[in-house]
């Protein structure tokens, strides 16, 4: 399915976020026959630095009339040598002639994604190995399930407005076998208890199952009596689950979702005042977490808005 | 801080290092806490609820020593949500991301901690969630830590050196050695 037209977004990390930063480099025009004399006295003799692996050593503009065409080399960072530094170094090796040095500004960061590698290329040529990974990816097919297992968490959050809850619903489901392994919604009125959110309620209920005060699925299972695929991932209690819920986690429950180690999360609502996939932080890309997981916001907003609460 | 200020700090934290020292003896990862009721005069300074780690035996990720404290709470039906505005958390560890922002919730008073935790401290380590001013729901709150901080690094570092004899297939752990310098 075309990933224009797919019923939610991914929440994307910092780093795939990112608009274009540039940093100043010093590149010159060269003739073509020159060029393997020019890149032997670059890197013989000018400071390299590792934070250029993703551009291209060499640019090559085509004359707009189409004939012809000009290459420019870059040489080096602007701030690990001066320009005065940078022309008695070439004078030094009599290549005076040969390479005028000039500021120019390049993309600072690699691309992720295939949206900033088009950008960014523009000022200078840039590596880009796309990960087909990253782009989502889902049949006609999946899409409904994944809408089905959507309205089962709206049709939640509905019971939880009508039992005097806040409207929150959340399932977690087995992603290869599709089965719905815990529900539960809301309870912090009810209960007194300001931590009873549906993310975190729908962990514990899965855990310890005979907790759950709301009628189980006829095909519920029991977690804790799954075969253990893997000696050590058999405490990580969602590993290989997706989970939707109505609303954006907040910081609390995202945080609790890596540690239960969950394979995807859906959801409808952003949560801008306490959200932690996405809007307030984004917990589920931070890179100094051990466990990451892709993230889709925006699923069946507009029925999850006729709701009309706050969370 | 007084001096019988800090004692009175040590006292309390020895009390969560007990509990971290019975999650070890479980098998679990060793953190424990209290939560103590503050009052203005000293002598009213009382525990109202207590947790330690139990990640393993619940098999449940998020089982941390805070949740089970206030669960405790909670559950002993002493006391309303209204009651940690007046309490003090003492934990032998930095709380983690989801534990920092389940006190924000709870509108704490203050948290005082052992060590860091540089893999999910949510008070100053990974996040500061604690402070951070775009959360307006609930207010702030000060953390502190360094009360009986080689002791409580030293139990974590004994959990991680110990062979995990329930696992099915044990992962050798021979060459890890139980390191006591302490930066």
């Amino acid at each position: 399915m075309d990933i224009a037209t797919l019923p939610f977004q991914k929440v994307l990390s910092e780093e795939e976020s990112r608009s274009l930063e540039t940093v100043d480099v010093y590149i010159s025009d060269v003739e073509p026959k020159e060029t393997s004399q020019v890149l032997k006295f670059i890197q013989e003799n000018c400071p390299q630095s590792k934070t250029l692996c993703h551009v291209k050593r060499i640019k090559k503009t085509i004359h707009s009339d189409g004939k012809g065409f000009t290459l420019s080399v870059l040489i080096c960072l602007t701030f690990s040598i001066s320009i005065n530094e940078l022309k008695l170094l070439i004078q030094k090796q009599n290549l005076d002639s040969i390479l005028n040095p000039r500021v120019h500004q390049i993309s600072k960061y690699p691309a992720i994604t295939r949206t900033q590698f088009e950008e960014w290329k523009k000022l200078w040529p840039i590596n880009f190995h796309e990960d087909p990974r990253r782009e989502p990816n889902f049949t006609s097919e999946e899409i409904e399930t994944l809408k089905s297992h959507m309205i089962r968490a709206i049709n939640l959050a509905e019971m939880a407005k009508s039992c005097g809850e806040i409207a929150v619903g959340c399932i977690i489901v087995d992603s290869k076998s599709g089965k719905v392994l815990s529900e539960s919604y809301d309870k912090r009125t009810s209960s007194k208890h300001p931590l009873r959110h549906a993310t975190l309620n729908c962990i514990d209920e899965l855990s310890m199952p005979e907790r759950t005060s709301i009628p189980a699925a006829s095909d519920f299972i029991i977690p804790n009596k799954r075969k253990a695929e893997d000696d050590d991932d058999q405490t990580y209690l969602c590993k290989g689950y997706d989970i939707f819920v109505t609303h954006e986690p907040c910081i609390m429950c995202s945080m609790a979702l890596v540690h239960s180690r969950v394979n995807r999360v859906f959801y409808g609502r952003s949560n801008n005042l306490s959200g932690g996939l996405g809007s307030c932080y984004k917990i589920h890309t931070h890179e100094a977490l051990n466990h990451h997981f892709k993230t889709y916001k925006g699923f069946l907003e507009d029925q999850i808005e006729m709701l009309e609460i706050d969370c | 801080m007084t001096e019988k200020e800090k004692t009175i700090h040590h006292n309390f934290m020895q009390k969560a290092l007990t509990l971290a020292q019975e999650a070890y003896d479980n098998h679990e990862v060793p953190v424990g806490c209290i939560f103590v009721l503050d009052d203005d005069d000293d002598n009213e300074r009382k525990i109202i609820g207590s947790g330690r780690n139990r990640t393993n035996e619940t098999k449940n990720g998020i089982r941390h020593a805070e949740l089970e404290a206030v669960d405790e709470i909670f559950t002993s039906q002493k006391y309303t949500s209204d009651v940690f505005q007046k309490c003090s958390l003492y934990v032998t560890v930095e709380p983690c991301v989801m534990c920092a922002y389940a006190l924000r919730q709870l509108r704490i008073k203050k948290v005082y901690y052992g060590c860091a935790n540089e893999r999910f401290g949510g008070t100053g380590s990974v996040f500061q969630i604690n402070q951070d001013p775009k959360l307006i729901l609930h207010p702030p709150y000060s953390c502190e830590g360094g009360y009986y901080r080689e002791e409580a690094i030293i139990l974590l570092r004994k959990f991680y050196v110990r062979e995990n004899e329930k696992a099915p297939q044990p992962k050798r752990k021979h060459q890890r050695v139980l390191k006591t310098e302490i930066k």
